[in-house]
């Protein structure tokens, strides 16, 4: 790419009603990746979650990927947020995503809310591909697009809130399709929510949930 | 600021809204018009759609001034090439910087990208290309299925998801929408949507009415967009 697109979402505040010393370990996405990335090297992507100040948040998952992880890194394309975050200590650089090279491989890969954001699957697939080791895992998570305050609010308030960076929306077998592609396939596919109205509400797990989390595996190992 | 108050500062008015026929919707905009047709053969259908009459290409043929098809299936190309004469076919990816080799000293006023970005590994090398393609004030136009279609929330509260082999992901309104602004291509805050061809007389009689309260929520979407 030529270009380097627009970071709208860098003009989102943090959420300072998240701000705390603990990590939320029960939090469905961060119960999830930590559950791949104990004592294995991992690769955090897009770390920066869109605000630096976010570090200060207990759902901040680089936070909760320092406690587990034996060596962790993390990239970000937002120039600004990555060097304040090295300011404090945390191992992060300035990368692409979707073209980026870092010389070495890891376990695991976190790519969380991250993949809605691209405008080239391609190159994040092979970027991480290249950098996943042998048995390695990639861990996806992306909103469900059939989340029923997203269809409810399309079908009668003709809004509907999304991030407004966000590029695209993926399903199970979309992904399951994309990944394909790539020489890699789907493991297990976990659907969350962080509200406890969605989680208590009597409807399948395709509707109910605001996000799913996939492991993804290199099919030839 | 809030979780509440972000999301609320996220929210996409979905203004006027209405649904159309997505073929005749094409077809107007291309009146007359020099057409750059993506994705042009609807391969792997070209033969079955030419002969039961319902193929887009020769519909956009029969209306444009001058047009050009673009496809990367050469012998789908090869059938629609033997009845759309007037068209100069071209076989090649769209998400390939050679598209740009091969569409060098023409110009269009509108691009037609029906059905094919859910298809695509790099939607934003196709628009990468498509932008260096159009002139300042050319049209481009998209259609795809809609993210946030009835029909497909109502498979998924039943477990079940009817996803064509080749679709690698979905569109809804804002995400083009911000997808095409990061290439200088504007769009238009007025969208239409459109239903797909459907196998049950019941359903098909009732959709009109239902869809005309609903347009948001209709199988497939139709964003018309500008090079600035």
């Amino acid at each position: 790419m030529d270009k380097t697109p627009p970071l709208l979402g860098n003009q989102l505040p943090a959420d300072v009603g998240d701000f705390s010393a603990h990590i939320a370990t029960d939090d469905h996405k961060t119960k999830f990746v930590m559950r791949y990335a104990h004592g294995k090297s991992v690769l955090d992507m897009g770390c920066v979650q869109h605000n630096p100040e976010n570090y200060k948040s207990k759902f901040w998952l680089h936070k909760a990927l320092c406690g587990v992880s034996t060596d962790l890194v993390g990239i970000d394309l937002y120039r600004d947020g990555v060097e304040y975050l090295r300011t404090l200590g945390y191992n992060i650089q300035v990368a692409d995503v979707q073209n980026f090279d870092l010389g070495r491989t890891f376990e695991v890969i976190v790519a969380c809310d991250l993949i809605e954001h691209l405008e080239n699957f391609d190159g994040f697939l092979e970027c991480c591909k290249r950098h996943l080791a042998p048995g390695g895992r990639l861990l996806i998570s992306t909103p469900n697009p059939w989340y029923w305050r997203n269809f409810l609010k399309a079908a009668l308030s003709r809004e509907v809130a999304n991030n407004p960076e966000h590029t695209c929306w993926l399903c199970v077998r979309t992904l399951r399709q994309l990944v394909r592609r790539h020489g890699m396939d789907i493991g297990e596919v976990v659907f969350g929510s962080r509200y406890l109205r969605d989680r208590l509400m009597p409807l399948p797990r395709g509707w109910k949930h605001t996000s799913f989390h996939a492991e993804i595996f290199c099919v030839n190992g | 600021m809030n979780e509440n108050e972000i999301v609320t500062k996220w929210n996409n008015r979905l203004r006027g809204t209405r649904i159309v026929v997505r073929d005749d919707q094409l077809i107007r905009e291309c009146v007359g018009k020099k057409v750059l047709h993506l994705g042009c053969t609807d391969s792997p259908f070209t033969q079955e759609k030419l002969d039961n009459g319902t193929a887009l290409h020769p519909k956009l043929e029969s209306v444009a001034s001058q047009i050009v098809g673009v496809d990367i299936d050469s012998s789908a190309l090869a059938t629609l090439g033997s009845l759309c004469k007037k068209t100069d076919l071209i076989c090649c990816d769209i998400e390939s910087p050679i598209l740009l080799d091969k569409l060098s000293g023409r110009e269009f006023d509108v691009v037609v990208c029906a059905d094919v970005i859910e298809h695509l590994n790099n939607p934003g090398a196709m628009l990468g290309n498509l932008v260096k393609a159009m002139q300042p004030g050319s049209k481009l136009i998209i259609t795809t299925i809609n993210a946030l279609a009835i029909k497909l929330v109502l498979r998924a509260l039943f477990a079940r998801e009817a996803v064509h082999p080749d679709h690698v992901a979905y569109y809804s309104f804002a995400t083009l929408k911000h997808l095409c602004e990061r290439f200088g291509i504007s769009v238009e805050d007025e969208i239409k949507t459109f239903l797909y061809p459907f196998n049950n007389r019941f359903l098909t009689a009732v959709q009109p009415p239902f869809y005309r309260l609903f347009p948001n929520v209709a199988d497939g979407i139709i964003v018309t967009a500008t090079r600035l």
